[in-house]
């Protein structure tokens, strides 16, 4: 590793129209978006279509895809992520220091957080905020979806509004719990708990920020145009007869897949080649090797999704028959290749919860982690049975019955790492003097949580209850009680934790006591309901069932109903705290020895000044002595 | 717990440039990533191939890849990679004056496109006759927009390099190479299976 001066000097505070541009990015981008978009409609209805003898109307399949396609290029030309790889293909100079520096986010005030920037830490926020946005607009959607489950029989929506809107709630929520731990949390603390400057590609790392809204506006456009009647899988043959409302569906999974693939090489690569000297993999904290082994899995996952996504558009546009028995094809490629790319991205949800739970953990229990090493190794078993087990999801459908005992063996096998990593963490707070802060208490129904959502999967991982509970809500409730019981609690947790850190602004902690009771007892309420629903045997995606349904589904519904309040109110406080109230919080509250908690708040623009070669694991609770020391390297640059 | 070590002997540095092995690992990275868009497709044609729904599979009267095109379209790219590892060597050796092998790099680059493209014309296949030429012409597309995209950073490299703007260092040079050994050792591949197990 080498040593580079970074020395430049201070930023011109006259901007060039360069820089002046890429202020007014998002506006750009809108604009940029929006003429791809026609632009993109036009040649795809028209030209294309003719000369491939496809659909020639406007509103055709090609039209759309080419229309969305070339508005997500456009916004990103807008944006001005073009600019770099053009000056490179003509030849131009590379960027200057200064220019670098503006691009990083130096001396950008708020504007940085509204245009691309290459600060990881710029970045990260940006995240929270998206993240958190829709997750608001996908909460929405399931509160109108139990308002809908009130009664047996449909009241306001009709069956295809209802599919649609269970559609976009369920593709809304697993895109961004997709990043909800690693796009904020990772793309903050990595680059800082492994004494970086910045990540390896940051212009890269922006680039998969700026894919996300782009994905999630043309995910909801899909009211526009029909709607998709799938759900979040996307099965076929019923893609392939969807409006054209199913291209939103298609585009918007194909950029998250994109997303979710580069983000995981960028990450691995920072977490590789840019650790500080002194840092062996083996001292690196437990949360960035949660990102790290997250990031091989969607690398390795995100391009069958994109392949099978691609077919998917092409059968669609240019009627092939990759998804059509009649041509040929077969709806259970797709199901096999989007599992593929399924079962893993659960564990892209679960491994970084595990990994930023495990880091705040000893600072509440105020011992070191236990186990370290093993909780690694069981993160990596995770991280490598997800890709043997993906067929338990065609137990029902289609598999070869002689498969079926491997599939049910390697997904019962995988219970063994988790439960490892599970208990492995349990073992940090044995006898130990717990301080019950607000963190600390989502992430005692983290493990509670997950101990249900994992009981439950157990099930459905043993072919004859899975053959007597598929589809049903059963299902449902255990897919629920893992990513918002478990990934969810451990996302609050860590904003109540880290939020000092990234705002220097602190939540209110009573109001967030009362909260996180509120929010434990209904969503558990909530999901305990479905399990009983589901094993009297309601199906998913109904939007009628049983009269004899109805307590049951009522008390699910009031309980979803608090759930929502409680989140709003998670939001509220949130909001009320860090940007209207902004109580400041005190330099490291919760007595941390993570190297993210030594530099000052708020962090400086390129993190260290200079980079400490001495490094430790950050748990040495029993001595109390820190990832590092800091001492006389300060650092220079003052951040906002 | 582990003991706090400097390995260096410093207390600190000004930063930590990962630099060519940034880019190395990055570019591994990439084969990894794409090996998995390979298995994908590499899946679906022996899936649909071996259930042959319908006897859709390779309905008579489709023929295979023309093989005197899809030789050539092969043999453009290995004259292009036998430039690129040259440049890559030169840069190693600490050679200065690469601009003739860079240009013969690129010409061979830009023709592996056109050829490509030319072969892919020539295919004449109807896309609604059966899913080998549904995943025939998705994976040789996908094989044309890599040849694509890892042309347009030879592009790149070449342009900076003449232009004297950002000289080739050996770490892009030998990226580029097995980026482009990676892609032409899978069009073989592609191209053999296509041909040969129809």
């Amino acid at each position: 590793m080498d040593a580079v001066a970074p020395a430049r000097p201070p930023i011109d505070s006259r901007p060039t129209m360069a820089r002046r541009l890429n202020d007014w990015g998002l506006l750009l981008g809108v604009i940029g978006s929006i003429v791809g978009f026609l632009v993109g409609w036009a040649i795809g209805s028209v030209a294309i279509a003719y000369s491939f003898g496809a659909d020639n109307s406007l509103g055709s399949d090609p039209g759309i895809l080419l229309g969305y396609s070339l508005s997500v290029v456009g916004f990103l030309a807008g944006m001005g992520f073009l600019n770099y790889p053009i000056g490179r293909l003509m030849g131009r100079p590379k960027a200057s220091e200064e220019d670098n520096a503006y691009l990083h986010g130096e001396g950008g005030g708020i504007s940085r957080y509204f245009r691309m920037t290459t600060d990881h830490k710029v970045i990260g926020l940006q995240y929270l905020v998206m993240i958190l946005a829709f997750l608001f607009i996908g909460g929405l959607g399931a509160m109108f979806i139990r308002a809908e489950l009130l009664t047996p029989s449909p009241t306001v929506a009709t069956p295809q509004s209802y599919l649609t809107l269970v559609g976009l709630h369920s593709t809304l929520m697993i895109f961004m719990a997709s990043a909800a731990i690693i796009g904020p949390f990772g793309n903050y603390f990595v680059p800082i708990m492994i004494g970086s400057r910045n990540m390896a590609f940051p212009r890269l790392e922006a680039l998969t920020f700026w894919l996300l809204p782009p994905a999630g506006l043309i995910l909801l456009s899909t009211v526009f145009l029909g709607g998709f009647t799938t759900g979040w899988t996307g099965y076929a043959p019923l893609s392939d007869q969807n409006v054209a409302g199913m291209d939103s569906y298609l585009m918007a999974f194909a950029l998250i897949g994109l997303s979710i693939g580069l983000s995981g090489l960028n990450m691995i690569a920072t977490i590789i080649t840019k650790r500080a000297p002194g840092m062996p993999l083996t001292r690196m904290p437990i949360f960035v090797w949660g990102v790290f082994v997250t990031s091989f899995l969607g690398l390795l996952a995100a391009p069958a999704l994109i392949g099978a996504v691609l077919m998917e558009t092409i059968d669609r546009s240019f009627q092939t028959t990759f998804y059509v028995p009649a041509g040929g094809g077969s709806p259970f490629l797709w199901e096999n290749l989007f599992w593929f790319f399924g079962h893993p991205e659960v564990y892209i949800f679960m491994i970084p919860a595990f990994g930023i739970v495990m880091e705040m953990l000893p600072v509440f229990t105020r011992r070191p982690l236990w186990g370290y090493r093993v909780s690694i190794a069981g993160m990596a078993g995770i991280g490598l049975l997800s890709f043997t087990v993906w067929q338990h999801h065609l137990f029902v459908s289609g598999l070869a019955p002689s498969l079926r005992p491997f599939y049910m063996f390697s997904t019962e096998l995988i219970s063994v790492p988790t439960g490892i990593v599970y208990l492995v963490a349990l073992g940090s707070m044995w006898r130990a003097r717990t301080r019950f802060s607000t963190p600390m208490l989502y992430i005692g129904a983290f493990f509670f949580n997950f101990l249900i959502g994992g009981f439950t999967g157990v099930f459905l991982s043993d072919v004859p209850s899975d053959f007597t509970l598929h589809a049903s809500y059963f299902v449902q409730a255990h897919f629920h009680y893992t990513i918002m019981g478990a990934e969810v609690f451990a996302l609050m947790a860590a904003i109540v934790y880290f939020l000092p850190k990234m705002t220097g602004f602190t939540m209110d902690t009573k109001l967030l006591k009362f909260q996180f009771w509120a929010v434990f007892l209904t969503f558990n309420g909530t999901f305990i309901s479905l399990i009983c629903v589901g094993i009297l045997g309601m199906t998913r995606r109904t939007i009628s069932y049983a009269s004899y349904l109805q307590p049951l589904n009522v008390s699910a519904s009031v309980f979803a109903f608090g759930l929502g309040t409680s989140m709003a109110l998670f939001l509220g406080i949130l909001i009320w705290e860090a940007v209207i109230k902004r109580t400041r919080a005190v330099d490291n509250p919760w007595e941390s020895l993570g190297v993210e908690w030594q530099v000052p708040t708020p962090v400086p623009v390129f993190n260290f000044d200079r980079v400490p070669t001495a490094w430790s694991l950050p748990y040495d609770y029993d001595t109390g002595k820190p990832a590092t020391d800091l001492g006389s390297v300060t650092p220079a640059l003052s951040g906002a | 717990m582990s003991d706090v070590a400097s390995p260096t002997g410093l207390t600190d540095v000004q930063d930590v440039a990962g630099g060519d092995h940034t880019l190395i690992v990055s570019s591994r990275l990439m084969m990894g990533a794409n090996t998995t868009l390979q298995l994908t497709f590499l899946f679906t044609f022996f899936y649909l191939r071996a259930n042959n729904f319908g006897g859709m599979w390779h309905p008579s009267g489709v023929s295979a890849p023309p093989e005197v095109l899809a030789l050539v379209a092969l043999l453009v790219p290995i004259v292009a990679l036998l430039a690129l590892w040259a440049v890559s060597r030169a840069i190693a050796q600490g050679t200065t004056s690469i601009n003739g092998l860079l240009w013969l790099a690129l010409a061979f680059v830009v023709l592996t496109g056109a050829v490509r493209i030319l072969m892919m014309y020539q295919f004449g296949w109807d896309l609604q006759n059966g899913t080998y030429i549904d995943i025939s012409t998705v994976w040789y597309g996908v094989l044309l927009a890599e040849f694509i995209m890892v042309g347009l950073w030879v592009l790149s490299l070449v342009m900076g390099h003449i232009r004297g703007t950002s000289p080739i260092t050996a770490a892009q040079a030998r990226t580029v190479a097995e980026q482009w050994s990676y892609i032409t050792v899978v069009s073989f591949a592609v191209y053999a299976l296509t041909e040969f197990v129809t």
